[in-house]
């Protein structure tokens, strides 16, 4: 058959073909796809409207030059093909950008004794760009899956892995393909079942995120394993993902802190126990020897000094107990009345100084005050009244206690316990709650108090500080501002 | 009676309740020897116990005493922080060590009453 060369006219209908009745010329014109009737020389003979309006008038071409711009046909020509297998045959072709799928299929043979065949081609750049942008977003996730040093492993509902990343793969020491398709416990746990600790059992019941501290002896170390649901579309778990973080080294610190925790207490032993008996012996044999009515006074006042600093070593015991208590966390706030025990805490003051003249000034009465404490709030109390009255000169000593509600947070207590003692200086005003330090030479003691009562204050969701006290722009003395939650 | 694994202390102990005028009928080392003398009959009425000793301790010596004793009375002298409700109650008096002859003998002039 001749070559006819295809000239761009306007086209209006679809060029003629012996093969075809004008009524199926007309309905191929209807249809939006590229459909031809090529023979078996690869010469088009026939061309609906999409093709003239794409293409112009390929009729009386070879197909392979007319579509595919090669001087034969390709190798994967669907025509050729067909013409081996006498089965239809499809294929994707890509030229000049754009994706086509082409099916060619046996048609007819027609007067002349030609075998005609059908080729309908649709175009499928858009799907095709679609695919390779999943293409592509897969490559993304793949390396920036094995980019993350923490193993994970990605799950099915029925404990299935479906991926895991190279983090996982080298933990494990197996190949994608030993790990794939297989159940996460026969993998992470050499188990038939989930074992109980299992936090992916957990998210697929509750269909949250859990963790959970394993340390499988074939793995060398403990690892915190989390999980995280990832649902569907209704609702539903569809995957579960599942990742590792070792914590071994912070496992190790755990232990150290442990082995130092349990040095301290025993050290914490050594002195409240072990010290507590020898000074009881002490305290005991120093009363019997002041107990004799023959002592002169040297050896009297020598004997009361020794009896003095073991009191001292007695009070450092008592707040050492009470600080252990503090630090093993026994202390539970409940709602106390601060009124009584302030009542109590200024009884015990003039008791303990029964020499000194002191005026507790306050409106803190029973009932008044209900805080979150409990009986070491008398600790705080008599402590902090009890260095007003070591600091202040001379007589009569003056304490003005005074609570309300505090401006900044309605739910705290501003205690206000205010002494003439001279007053604070600003750079000691942090360190006096410090251990050991002390601002002034002029009281005696073990310098533990007021670090154990900022201790229970902070114990108990309060706070402590201390501000100066003035009179006519002077200062004359301290306030200790304690807050304390309201009960 | 004087239960203490102490012997200073308990010596101490010992001449401290007769400084105040009473009898100590018994001054002994561990937990289980007081146990065994409250359940042979002894008239003792009032047992000033150490809390951390070989053996038995004296938590638990006085829970076993309290048993068969309800009545007598305890001055738990120790080194410890121990809270029990074995040691609450008007019968008990519990005692902090380092604590002073005047304490101790207050305490046991308060039990005896």
């Amino acid at each position: 058959m001749a070559k006819i060369k295809a000239e761009k006219t306007a086209p209006t209908a679809s060029t003629s073909s012996p093969a075809l009745s004008d009524d199926v010329k007309k309905a191929y014109d209807l249809i939006d796809q590229h459909i031809m009737i090529i023979n078996r020389d690869f010469v088009i003979e026939f061309c609906n409207l999409k093709v003239l309006e794409d293409m112009g008038d390929v009729t009386g071409r070879y197909c392979y030059e007319a579509f595919c711009r090669s001087g034969a046909p390709p190798e994967d020509c669907p025509l050729k093909r067909v013409l081996n297998t006498g089965s239809p045959n499809s294929r994707v072709i890509n030229h000049r950008g754009l994706s086509v799928y082409a099916t060619v299929r046996p048609f007819s043979v027609d007067k002349r004794g030609v075998s005609l065949f059908l080729h309908i081609t649709r175009n499928i750049t858009p799907l095709m760009m679609v695919k390779n942008d999943r293409k592509e977003s897969r490559e993304v996730f793949e390396e920036l899956f094995n980019s993350i040093s923490e193993p994970i492993t990605i799950h099915a509902p029925d404990y299935t892995i479906l991926d895991a990343n190279i983090a996982a793969l080298t933990l494990l020491g197996l190949k994608k393909e030993d790990v794939i398709g297989r159940k996460c416990y026969e993998i992470f746990h050499h188990t038939d079942s989930p074992i109980s600790a299992c936090p992916l059992r957990q998210t697929l019941l509750k269909g949250d995120m859990e963790s959970a501290l394993v340390g499988p002896p074939y793995l060398k170390g403990h690892y915190m394993v989390n999980t995280a649901p990832i649902f569907g579309k209704d609702g539903e778990i569809v995957r579960v993902l599942h990742l590792l973080k070792d914590v071994t080294e912070l496992k190790e610190m755990e232990r150290k802190l442990t082995r130092d925790n349990e040095r301290l207490m025993m050290f914490s032993d050594l002195i409240t126990h072990d010290m507590g008996n020898y000074s009881q012996g002490a305290l005991l044999a120093i009363d019997m020897l002041l107990a004799d009515d023959t002592l002169s006074p040297r050896q009297r006042r020598y004997l009361e000094m020794a009896r003095a600093q073991m009191q001292s070593a007695s009070q450092l015991l008592e707040n050492a107990r009470k600080l252990s208590r503090l630090y093993e966390r026994r202390v539970k706030p409940v709602p106390v009345d601060a009124g009584i025990i302030l009542m109590k805490a200024i009884s015990q003051l003039k008791k303990t100084y029964a020499r000194r003249e002191i005026r507790v000034n306050t409106e803190v009465k029973m009932g008044t005050h209900t805080v979150l404490a409990d009986d070491l709030l008398f600790d705080v109390f008599l402590n902090i009244m009890g260095n007003s009255v070591k600091y202040t000169i001379s007589d009569p000593v003056v304490v003005d206690v005074v609570a309300d509600v505090w401006d900044e947070d309605p739910s705290f207590y501003r205690f206000e316990i205010i002494d003439r003692a001279g007053g604070i200086p600003d750079e000691y005003k942090e360190g006096i709650f410090n251990r050991f330090e002390r601002f002034s030479k002029r009281a005696s003691g073990s310098g533990l108090g007021l670090t154990l009562v900022k201790k229970i204050v902070m114990n108990y969701g309060g706070n402590l500080w201390v501000e100066d006290f003035k009179v006519d722009g002077e200062v004359v003395g301290s306030v200790f501002v304690v807050l304390l939650k309201r009960g | 009676m004087i239960v203490e694994d102490d012997e200073i202390l308990r010596e101490l102990y010992l001449e401290t309740i007769s400084l105040a005028g009473m009898e100590v009928i018994a001054s002994l080392d561990n937990g289980a020897s007081a146990v065994e003398m409250i359940k042979s009959g002894s008239a003792v009425d009032l047992i000033i116990m150490d809390h951390r000793m070989p053996g038995m301790s004296g938590l638990q010596a006085i829970k076993e005493i309290r048993r068969i004793r309800p009545d007598i009375s305890v001055i738990f002298a120790t080194a410890d922080d121990v809270e029990d409700s074995v040691l609450t109650g008007r019968n008990v008096v519990v005692l902090l060590k380092p604590f002073g002859m005047e304490q101790l003998i207050n305490a046991v002039k308060r039990l005896r009453k």
